[in-house]
């Protein structure tokens, strides 16, 4: 075994180690199911690094080189599709609190027994919210940006008018559930537009890829060049059109 | 686009915070929309002008639809101590429907609107990455 091959086995370990030791940070963050699946995503990718590099050490030494970054996109990934279905586990949250102070808990005790037990990110952070709640003292600065103000404010009333909890709950479930209601609503009008784009952009490179591998990239270069600022400026455009889109009523 | 609509916004902040036992002027005040701050702005400025004793009806005028003018009307009358939650949740219903219409309008409206971009830039960009080196191959071969 030549000393450059020996130097890539070292750099697929470290890497590796490296991957491991960002996966395991993860574990605060995400729920155990979560975290068997990232495994298995990352033990798969090694995998695949190791069959590429049967065949190109240079492949070889770039996928390896993914693997030191990848545990944070997954990560950003994950904690920002979080924060997205942040809204929709609230309503069934709330729902769920309802029904138990239907039966006759307190809004405490409701807590408490939803929350007994469960690791996983949704309920950590509605943890963190209760803390906040109970020990008003502690400072807000250390609860999660994307929590809503308002539902601290709504816990925080509940928590200091038992007699009020469940008609102030109520009320910003109702609210909640138009809002979300609306929301997904509009996200209908453009979610079809965004895939179209995705399929669009996949056709654009897989035929630029296709033109450069048959009339090769340097003879024509001003040619694929102009023909990818025009599609750039085209989704440019286009995402304008969409997004900048404000109600009338 | 994925807001929810400023108007609808508002009636539903004022709903939760009348049937919590809240008054009008803190519901306005505490209401926050971050898509339009200018409607945001008018209705503050609307409380702000009743409470002065100053003239309020450039507010309704200025108003961008009428349904955002039939709001600013509810909240001057609950602002006199009239009772206006019914009047608001009967609005409520006709905002949502009103959305619903404006949603329908735009998904009929949008894939004409995005195909003047396709037809101008992203057209011409699969022609030109397709047969842009074909057509140079060829021209190449008309000089010799």
């Amino acid at each position: 075994m030549d000393f450059g091959k020996a130097l890539l086995i070292l750099y697929f370990v470290a890497a590796n180690l490296s991957a491991y030791r960002t996966f395991i940070n993860f574990k605060s963050n995400h729920d155990q199911k979560l975290l068997t699946k990232i495994g298995t995503t990352l033990v798969c990718y090694s995998i695949f690094c190791v069959s590429i590099g049967v065949f190109s050490s240079r492949l070889f030494f770039l996928s390896v080189s993914c693997l030191f970054f990848m545990p944070f996109f997954i990560d950003l990934y994950l904690v920002r599709r979080f924060k997205s279905q942040f809204a929709e586990k609230l309503l069934l949250f709330l729902d769920s609190l309802l029904l138990k102070m239907r039966v006759g808990a307190g809004f405490r005790s409701a807590m408490s027994v939803l929350l007994h037990e469960k690791s996983d990110l949704f309920s950590i952070t509605l943890k963190k919210i209760m803390d906040y709640v109970v020990f008003s003292q502690q400072d807000s600065s250390k609860l999660p940006h994307f929590i809503p103000a308002e539902l601290v404010t709504e816990f925080i009333f509940a928590d200091k008018a038992p007699h009020l909890a469940f008609s102030r709950i109520e009320n910003y479930r109702n609210r909640l559930k138009s809002v979300e209601n609306f929301r997904r609503k509009s996200h209908q009008v453009t979610i079809n537009i965004r895939y179209q784009m995705l399929v669009l952009s996949g056709l654009f490179v897989f035929l630029m890829w296709f033109s450069i591998q048959k009339f090769g990239y340097l003879a024509n270069s001003r040619i694929f060049m102009s023909s990818a600022l025009l599609y750039l400026i085209g989704i440019g455009v286009s995402h304008r059109i969409y997004k900048g889109w404000k109600w009338k009523i | 686009m994925e807001d929810i609509a400023p108007p609808l916004s508002l009636v539903l902040h004022i709903i939760a915070c009348m049937r919590n036992g809240e008054s009008i002027r803190v519901a306005v005040e505490r209401f926050q929309c971050t898509s339009d701050l200018d409607f945001q702005r008018q209705a503050q400025e609307l409380v702000f002008r009743y409470d002065q004793g100053s003239p309020v009806e450039y507010i309704f005028e200025n108003a961008q639809s009428p349904y955002r003018c039939t709001i600013f009307e509810l909240i001057q009358m609950a602002l006199s101590g009239q009772p206006t939650l019914a009047q608001f949740e009967n609005l409520k219903v006709d905002i949502e429907m009103a959305c619903d219409m404006e949603l329908e309008q735009t998904l009929r409206v949008l894939p004409f609107k995005l195909m003047v971009p396709m037809m101008i830039f992203m057209v011409p960009a699969y022609l030109l990455a397709l047969f842009g080196p074909i057509l140079n191959l060829f021209l190449k071969g008309v000089k010799f």
